[in-house]
């Protein structure tokens, strides 16, 4: 069984609450500059989220070149719409809202694909039985292979909140639905993946 | 609101679960077994989804190809940079350390219409072998020093014109002597000239002009100077500040507070300006001054620097060598022999936004531009 890492790297440490005030902070000072033509400020946003955007795009899409493209015109949407952040989301979650419309767009014009994922109806969560509480039990590698199997609307969610570590409000936000949606969409995620994996309950 | 009894919401079951956040940091995870299981769910669903889609830095043509594109402004955008930017851009790009070395002669007509002198048509400067500056009263001589007597100094310029120079009453008098890492310290001026990396944040230098207060970086459009600062780091030309001297290099704040960390190899070369008397100034290297203009068509000079090491020779250009495509207005092909043979003509808006500070002046027509 995998240990259990959680320092795979500064973007996966959250930070506590003053490191990610202080971030947070940088973050605001830096999209003001970019919005006046500050290209190295463009820079240090990119080093700091570009990551974390890259990794969500190919938990969502599967498919590595297409997010690096994706990601390529979510920095440039970034540098000329600066301008128009109004401050109401974090940094973090505003590039990766850029980056899920563009996403969007890229599949439209590619082809029916992961589209319409909104019109899916949430499903309430079903309540895992004890016997379903088995995740913490199995190795993570089983685990990460059932995520890639899940529908898109569960990866997005799990993606946005322990992958790009968004609150839920903020992933309601940038899922563009309510909060409640997003915890009754997470817990169904969770319960999906429960379900998915291959004689559950019993012990790895 | 939680009292110690109550289930954690999914929230805070979500928060709980969070890498880095203690165990059981919240109380009532203590005593409660069933949330602490699901807490252990959630950890799990979390590291499942961490590993499913580990965070790895983007490849670098990624961040290159964005930086391409936003170094590249859209047609029509040419105004907000402005010409002296798309000069300063193509100058550093291009490498040219001595920039205003080969030609800072007005175009007889090109001089264009009139900030005309107290005395003097642009013309007519134009026609002495001066050239004007922002700044009503001051012209600028550069070329070959022809002789010295005393303080009388004969400047000849490229177009074989002569001009005397009285240098009794300049407040600085300078040469440029081999330098060394040593001379740095912090907030020494200098102009790097080398390799920079995409992001515009190191640069292996060739060249370290070690300056004084002549070494002033142009005003530019407010907001744009540290985008185009950034931008020519990355060709591999920054100026500012120096701080943090070590054995291997310093770093440079510049303009618009961009901070370039500068590596100094063994070829590295340091060039400093030293403060000179006239008559210790050579004849036969090029030579540049800034003064005001007699009625004897004389330059009463307030600054004279002279590049007593590279003689204003021309820098060789880095083999592969390219402008970025369609660079400011209109891009380079609107830039009538930039940068490859830029030999002939400089406009004169080269000393913009230095307005009357002659030292910036005369450090811009000897040293080139940089942001």
């Amino acid at each position: 069984m995998e240990p259990i890492r959680y320092d795979a790297g500064p973007h996966l440490v959250m930070l506590g609450s003053s490191e990610a005030e202080l971030s947070e902070r940088d973050d605001r000072e830096l999209v003001p500059a970019i919005a006046r033509g500050d290209r190295a400020a463009l820079v240090a946003l990119y080093e700091r989220h570009a990551g974390t955007v890259l990794s969500h795009l190919v938990l969502l899409t599967g498919d590595h070149g297409f997010s690096e493209e994706i990601l390529q015109d979510t920095m440039l949407a970034v540098w000329r719409g600066a301008g128009r952040f109004r401050g109401e989301s974090s940094v973090r979650s505003w590039i990766i809202a850029i980056a899920r419309r563009r996403c969007r767009d890229r599949q439209r014009r590619r082809g029916p694909g992961l589209v319409a994922q909104e019109v899916l109806a949430e499903r309430p969560a079903t309540e895992p039985g004890p016997e379903e509480r088995a995740l913490d039990r199995v190795s993570a590698e089983a685990v990460v292979g059932r995520i890639k199997d899940l529908a898109p609307h569960h990866r997005e969610v799990l993606g946005l909140v322990f992958g790009a570590g968004l609150s839920l409000a903020e992933t309601a936000e940038v899922l563009e639905i309510p909060v409640g949606t997003v915890k009754s969409r997470l817990s169904a995620a969770r319960a999906a993946l429960i379900r998915s994996m291959p004689g559950r309950g019993r012990t790895s | 609101m939680t009292n110690a009894s109550a289930h954690l919401s999914l929230e805070e079951l979500v928060a709980a679960s969070r890498p880095g956040v203690a165990g059981l940091a919240n109380p009532h995870l203590q005593q409660c077994p069933d949330c602490r299981a699901e807490v252990e769910q959630w950890r799990a669903t979390a590291q499942a989804v961490r590993k499913a889609a580990p965070i790895v830095a983007p490849p670098p043509y990624v961040l290159r190809g964005v930086l391409d594109e936003i170094d590249r402004p859209p047609r029509g955008a040419a105004g907000r940079r402005g010409r002296r930017g798309v000069l300063l851009a193509a100058a550093a790009s291009a490498g040219l350390i001595a920039a205003a070395g080969y030609g800072l002669w007005p175009q007889g007509s090109g001089t264009g219409p009139a900030r005309t002198p107290v005395s003097f048509s642009a013309r007519e400067v134009a026609a002495i072998g001066l050239m004007d500056t922002e700044c009503q009263s001051l012209k600028v001589a550069a070329g070959t020093l022809r002789s010295k007597d005393g303080s009388t100094l004969v400047v000849e310029t490229a177009e074989g014109k002569q001009i005397r120079i009285d240098a009794s009453a300049a407040s600085r008098v300078t040469r440029q002597v081999a330098g060394s890492l040593s001379d740095l310290s912090d907030g020494t001026r200098v102009m790097v000239h080398g390799e920079g990396d995409e992001a515009g944040k190191t640069i292996t230098a060739e060249t370290v002009l070690v300056g004084g207060p002549q070494m002033k970086p142009p005003k530019l459009p407010g907001g744009m100077a540290s985008g185009i600062a950034s931008m020519m780091a990355s060709r591999g030309t920054v100026m500012g500040t120096v701080g943090e001297v070590g054995s291997d290099g310093f770093t440079v704040t510049g303009t618009g507070g961009i901070r370039v960390r500068v590596a100094a190899t063994g070829s590295t070369t340091f060039v400093k300006q030293e403060q000179a008397r006239p008559d210790q100034l050579e004849v036969g290297k090029y030579t540049v001054v800034v003064g005001t203009l007699n009625g004897d068509k004389s330059l009463k000079a307030t600054t004279v620097q002279q590049d007593s090491l590279t003689n204003g020779a021309r820098p060789s250009l880095r083999n592969g060598f390219k402008l970025p495509e369609g660079f400011g207005s209109g891009g380079p092909k609107d830039l009538p022999s930039l940068p490859g043979n830029l030999g002939d003509r400089l406009p004169k808006d080269l000393f913009s936004g230095l307005g009357c500070d002659s030292e910036a002046i005369a450090g811009t027509a000897l040293n080139g531009t940089t942001v």
